[in-house]
């Protein structure tokens, strides 16, 4: 009866959605900078697929959000992602957040057919995923440790 | 080398290591093979995940041909940098919730295998378990170890793609047969993670809504917080218990109950609020054993222990607690909705054998079982019951 499946369960899905956003946002300020300083082909390729795994995300929380409403599927991945976002921003509400999510979906995804677009909500979006799943995770992994440790 | 080179260096040989010790768990049995395929695949998957930070952080440096000690001037190479430093520390972490802590687990799954005094009740114990998943039908593989306490440990691939699970019963218990029934609540944790689509489509809207429609002596405030600790934790936790008592019946609810005496029945963790308070876990068990009206068996008899003992503890209950988490909607709905999804109920199937069993040893008399019968039984006979001699007849069978 111990914490350890749950804490396990939780430190996954936060590891998870870090390392999306964090690839995302690599992604991201690479092919930003590689405008003025040039990227070869594959590397090009790989930092877009970055991109589109980050908007995958994204539309997975935009989903949730939504199904949140009407009583429909809730993945416990998508929901774990949505309280870390709604502490990144000081519990921001529910339909807020639906908006700059999906006006984060859609900057990512002009930005990626190369349209000139405005990034900042995807920035904001993504790094407060970043962040606070990076946070949440270190408090599983804590807690996980102190469990491990108590058994010596 | 710069610090960050430095720390690219570290990750790799701890991967390195770990590479040569699982080379090592090879061959020794193929129980293990998921478990070394699964560790195989994670390390290789970090090697490339440090070969992009490597390439990332070079590519970085072409850009920025800045010296470490020295600032880089732009932004867009600033974030650059938090990043490569946040996927090495993704890198690290997944090297702990995927290595650290499976390794130990095979390493002594191994050395209980291989040592004498632990070797037979290793063996009865790994046997118990693989019949308890072929009851339930799970189709991952579950090893089990004995280890500190209660415990289920689970592999993962990205989100969902449960590979396999380490469910440990503690050592102390090593010859305590009657006390293994409480990892059948372990693997109702393996259940959930493999059916953890069903239950995100089914039960959770229902109970999402039925807090969201809460209204009378609640802090609306609260009832977002009260939805996450239903959904993340709760649920989850009465979906194992369900596995459980359909799986054991008043084995499973039996040693339950003398396990939640140590608890106020109605105690709920405010720090961690990871698990129900137990007098609605039993509730529930008991709801589940009523249901399944087991001949010879009467529920009623441990529902008025049950009663007789909450009745007879004093203690204060949170509003939040009492008026939103505990509301009796809330928790009727989350118990049908489990119900209705934990289909499977291999108790009907294997009760006769259990009572069976326990006359078989009432009589001292024996004849070979199945560890699952022989356990069952144990739990409902009385506790002054002597093991020893089935312990010497089970060491002579499986030596």
């Amino acid at each position: 009866m111990t914490r350890q499946w749950q804490l396990m369960r939780v430190a996954r899905t936060f590891l998870e959605a870090s390392k999306i956003a964090n690839n995302a946002l690599t992604g991201l300020y690479f092919l930003q900078i590689s405008k003025d300083k040039g990227l070869n082909r594959e590397d090009e390729v790989r930092f877009k697929d970055n991109l589109v795994k980050g908007v995958d995300l994204l539309k997975g929380i935009l989903q949730t959000l939504k199904a949140q409403e009407r009583g429909g599927k809730l993945p416990s991945e998508a929901l774990l992602v949505i309280r870390s976002i709604s502490r990144g921003y000081f519990t921001i509400r529910p339909d807020q957040l639906k908006l700059k999510v999906s006006k984060a979906i859609k900057e990512l995804e002009a930005f990626k057919d190369g349209k000139e677009t405005e990034l900042e909500t995807a920035e904001r979006v993504l790094e407060i995923i970043a962040r606070s799943t990076a946070e949440e995770l270190s408090t599983a992994s804590l807690r996980m440790r102190e469990v491990m440790e108590a058994r010596l | 080398m710069s610090f960050l080179d430095r720390k690219i260096k570290e990750i790799e040989s701890r991967i390195k290591l770990a590479q040569q010790a699982n080379e090592q768990f090879k061959h020794v049995s193929k129980a293990l093979s998921p478990y070394i395929e699964f560790m195989q695949n994670e390390l290789l998957s970090l090697t490339k995940d440090l070969e992009t930070v490597q390439y990332d952080l070079n590519l970085l440096r072409r850009w920025y041909p800045v010296k470490e000690e020295e600032y880089l001037s732009d932004d867009r190479g600033r974030h650059l940098l938090t990043n490569i430093l946040r996927e090495l520390v993704d890198i690290e972490g997944e090297f702990f919730f995927q290595i650290d802590i499976l390794m130990p687990l095979i390493k002594d799954w191994i050395y209980q295998r291989n040592d004498q005094n632990i070797e037979i009740f290793h063996k009865l114990l790994s046997k118990y378990v693989s019949e308890l998943t072929a009851l339930i039908r799970l189709k991952v593989p579950v090893l089990s170890v004995f280890r500190d306490n209660y415990l289920c440990h689970s592999c993962f691939v990205g989100w969902k793609k449960v590979k396999g699970h380490v469910v440990c019963a503690p050592f102390s218990e090593v010859s305590t047969l009657r006390r293994w029934t409480i990892l059948a609540h372990e693997i109702g944790h393996a259940f959930f993670d493999v059916h953890a689509k069903q239950f995100e489509n089914k039960v959770f809207p229902k109970v999402r809504s039925k807090i969201f429609a809460l209204s009378s002596g609640i802090v609306k405030e609260d009832i977002p917080r009260a939805a996450q600790i239903w959904l993340e934790s709760w649920i989850p936790e009465l979906a194992a218990d369900c596995v459980a008592t359909k799986s054991l019946g008043p084995a499973f609810v039996s040693t339950f109950i003398s396990d939640a005496l140590h608890w106020n029945p109605k105690h709920v963790d405010f720090q961690q609020p990871t698990h129900p308070p137990m007098d609605t876990r039993v509730r529930f068990q008991l709801k589940i054993l009523g249901l399944l009206d087991l001949e010879d068996f009467n529920v009623n008899k441990l529902s008025q222990v049950w009663n007789s003992y909450t009745r007879n503890v004093i203690y204060e209950i949170d509003p939040f607690v009492e008026n939103l988490l505990l509301s009796p909607e809330v928790v009727d709905t989350a118990s049908e909705e489990i119900l209705e999804l934990v289909k499977t109920a291999p108790i009907r199937d294997i009760w006769i054998s259990i009572l069976d069993a326990k006359d078989m040893l009432q009589a001292k008399e024996w004849k070979k079982i199945s560890v699952v019968s022989l356990v069952g039984a144990l739990t409902l006979l009385p506790s002054a019951f002597g093991l020893s001699w089935i312990l010497e007849r089970l060491i002579g069978e499986e030596s």
